[in-house]
């Protein structure tokens, strides 16, 4: 417990009132205008990037959100049309390769490629 | 809800703190913070609303009667009641079907489970609602004449479905007077990022490297996939566990609340008694105070008091023999060490780590493996039985590679290092200067990377449904 508290009596991280106010500032910054223009833009419809229909905002129904479908179908929505999906996309496609990439490792080894189902989808594989 | 969610993200949370701080006013900010963390509970299971607010009600006049009969064996009666009523909704919906399954093995019976679900975080709000009505009871703090004082303790969405177990005296105080400081919001603002990147990348790419090792057939599996299999689930249950934390209590502080710390760089322990005021502190803390101590603690029957708190933790962690067996599993760890190697352990500094992390890691796998047979196949491959290793075991490791690196580098404790640094930086202008850009960058790239991988639709399990 002694260790506990001693990391509790630090001083917090930031410790002067106009770093903190320009943290403050980044962090409501990125929140807020990404609220703004997911709700403000008019959705695509269309990926050309995944070659599919991207889904419509589920209808509104009690029962549907009394057994938890509309919760389900709204998150699978609100993430398909999120503002600047693709370039999300790229950037998420490059911490994967980062994370989860076929690397070589010379001499006679099987490399399989379990990731990279995306790079094929739409584009690559015609 | 949860935290790593776009939904959450970029709807609920902009809107709670925008509702938040247009007042300053603590009354109408209570009232927003309630009903958003009603919104949060209630989204994708609405119908266990009616149970966490019944809870709070029982314990809420649970909590009235003890004050109102302090003094005399009513108090008590009252007390004992409500936490049992309190903990029957646990039984009844947690742990019933598992009695039924194993009695009808048993006795072979026929009974048919009752087949609810379970309610997400219960196994928290019960506890959080315990600590209420157990420390009005012990005088420890002063009875909540408000309702919704008490169903915004319990129910705060920060800390409603991970964690930690947040105690009523820690926040009983700020439910009626709290400062939000800006530097207080900002290091909250950090801290939350820093559980968000901990979780989008590193918890669940380590979780994702796990699967891929032992989550499928383990007949093939050699000793090299079992061990890395099992260290990349120590990697993710750690930095999924402690993100939640790290982003309620991040949270916490942002609405002015302080919630106490639930991780202390647990893989860094010397012993596995030290690893357990390290992992999980506001749970294991809990059975200390409100099970261990109340049963006689080290007075009374020591041992029998020990044996049935690591009983009851590992039951705690979900309803099956598993969890049972990996508390059992801690419990004989924790006796050895009391009554053998506890004292030798202190003398020999780089072995004792060693030894409390090969503990650990092996403990993972009663904790992993729900299924026993699948144990034992786990255990076979770790025994060498099947090889030491193989070539497609090694190329799903070298592609997961950074996660393991990451993983281990970040389980020592970097940010008390990372104090010592800002330290040296903050006399200067230039320098502190520099800090606060370090620290904006990281706060905007810690967004942008963990929204990019929501955006991805990662990998992105959440472990604490068995809770």
């Amino acid at each position: 417990m002694a260790q506990v508290e001693k990391t509790q009596k630090l001083k917090p991280l930031v410790s002067t009132r106009l770093c903190a106010l320009l943290i403050i500032l980044a962090f409501a910054a990125g929140l807020f205008s990404l609220f703004a223009v997911s709700m403000l833009d008019t959705d695509k419809t269309v990926s050309e990037r995944d070659n599919r229909m991207l889904k419509t905002r589920p209808k509104f129904s009690v029962s549907a959100v009394l057994d938890g479908s509309y919760a389900r179908d709204f998150d699978a929505y609100y993430s398909d049309t999120f503002p600047l999906r693709d370039q999300f996309l790229t950037l998420n496609n490059k911490i994967k390769k980062l994370f989860s990439q076929t690397r070589s490792t010379g001499g006679d080894m099987v490399i399989v490629d379990f990731e990279g189902k995306d790079d094929f989808a739409g584009q690559d594989i015609d | 809800m949860v935290f790593s969610n776009l939904t959450f993200l970029y709807i609920f949370l902009p809107l709670c703190l925008f509702f938040y701080f247009i007042t300053k006013n603590t009354a109408v900010r209570n009232i927003v913070l309630l009903i958003f963390s009603l919104v949060f509970y209630a989204y994708g299971e609405p119908k266990y609303i009616a149970l966490l607010i019944a809870t709070v009600l029982v314990d809420y006049i649970g909590g009235l009667l003890i004050d109102k009969f302090r003094g005399t064996r009513l108090a008590r009666l009252f007390v004992f009641v409500t936490a049992t009523v309190t903990l029957a909704s646990l039984a009844l919906f947690k742990y019933a079907d598992f009695f039924t399954v194993n009695a009808n093995s048993l006795f072979n019976l026929n009974i048919t489970p009752l087949g609810l679900a379970l309610p997400i975080g219960i196994s928290f709000y019960t506890f959080q609602a315990l600590t209420y009505v157990v420390d009005v009871y012990r005088g420890k703090v002063t009875v909540q004449k408000n309702f919704f004082k008490l169903l915004l303790y319990v129910s705060m969405f920060p800390q409603l479905i991970a964690g930690p177990i947040v105690r009523y005296s820690d926040v009983d105080r700020q439910l009626s007077e709290r400062t939000v400081t800006l530097t207080g919001a900002a290091s909250g603002a950090v801290r939350f990022c820093v559980g968000l990147l901990k979780k989008t990348i590193i918890a669940n790419y380590a979780g994702e490297l796990c699967k891929r090792l032992i989550g499928g057939e383990l007949t093939n599996l050699t000793f090299l996939g079992a061990f890395v299999g099992i260290l990349a689930f120590t990697i993710q249950i750690y930095f999924d566990f402690s993100a939640y934390s790290d982003m309620a209590i991040g949270l916490g502080k942002i609405f002015g609340f302080d919630f106490p710390e639930n991780f202390n760089y647990p893989y860094c322990a010397t012993s596995i008694n030290d690893f357990w005021k390290r992992w999980h502190i506001s749970l294991s803390s809990f059975f200390k105070d409100y099970v261990y101590i109340p049963l006689g603690g080290n007075r009374k029957h020591w041992a029998f008091n020990m044996l049935l708190v690591w009983v009851l933790t590992g039951f705690w962690h979900g309803a099956s023999w598993n969890y049972v067996l990996w508390g059992l599993y801690y419990f004989f760890f924790l006796m050895l060490e009391k009554l053998y190697i506890g004292d030798a352990l202190k003398k020999l500094p780089v072995i004792n780590r060693i030894y409390s992390l090969m503990v650990i890691m092996v403990g993972w796998a009663f904790f992993y493996f729900e299924d026993m047979s699948r144990l034992r196949q786990f255990f076979t491959a770790l025994g060498m039985r099947n090889g030491l290793s193989s070539l497609t075991e090694k190329t799903v490791i070298i592609n997961y590679i950074v996660v393991i690196v990451l993983g281990i580098v970040f389980s020592l404790p970097w940010a008390r290092v990372w104090r010592n640094i800002a330290r040296l930086f903050e006399g200067r202008k230039f320098t502190n200067a520099l800090l606060n850009i370090i620290y904006v960058l990281f706060t905007l790239a810690a967004l942008l990377i963990s929204t990019a991988s929501l955006v991805g639709d990662s990998f992105n399990p959440f472990l604490y449904f068995r809770f």
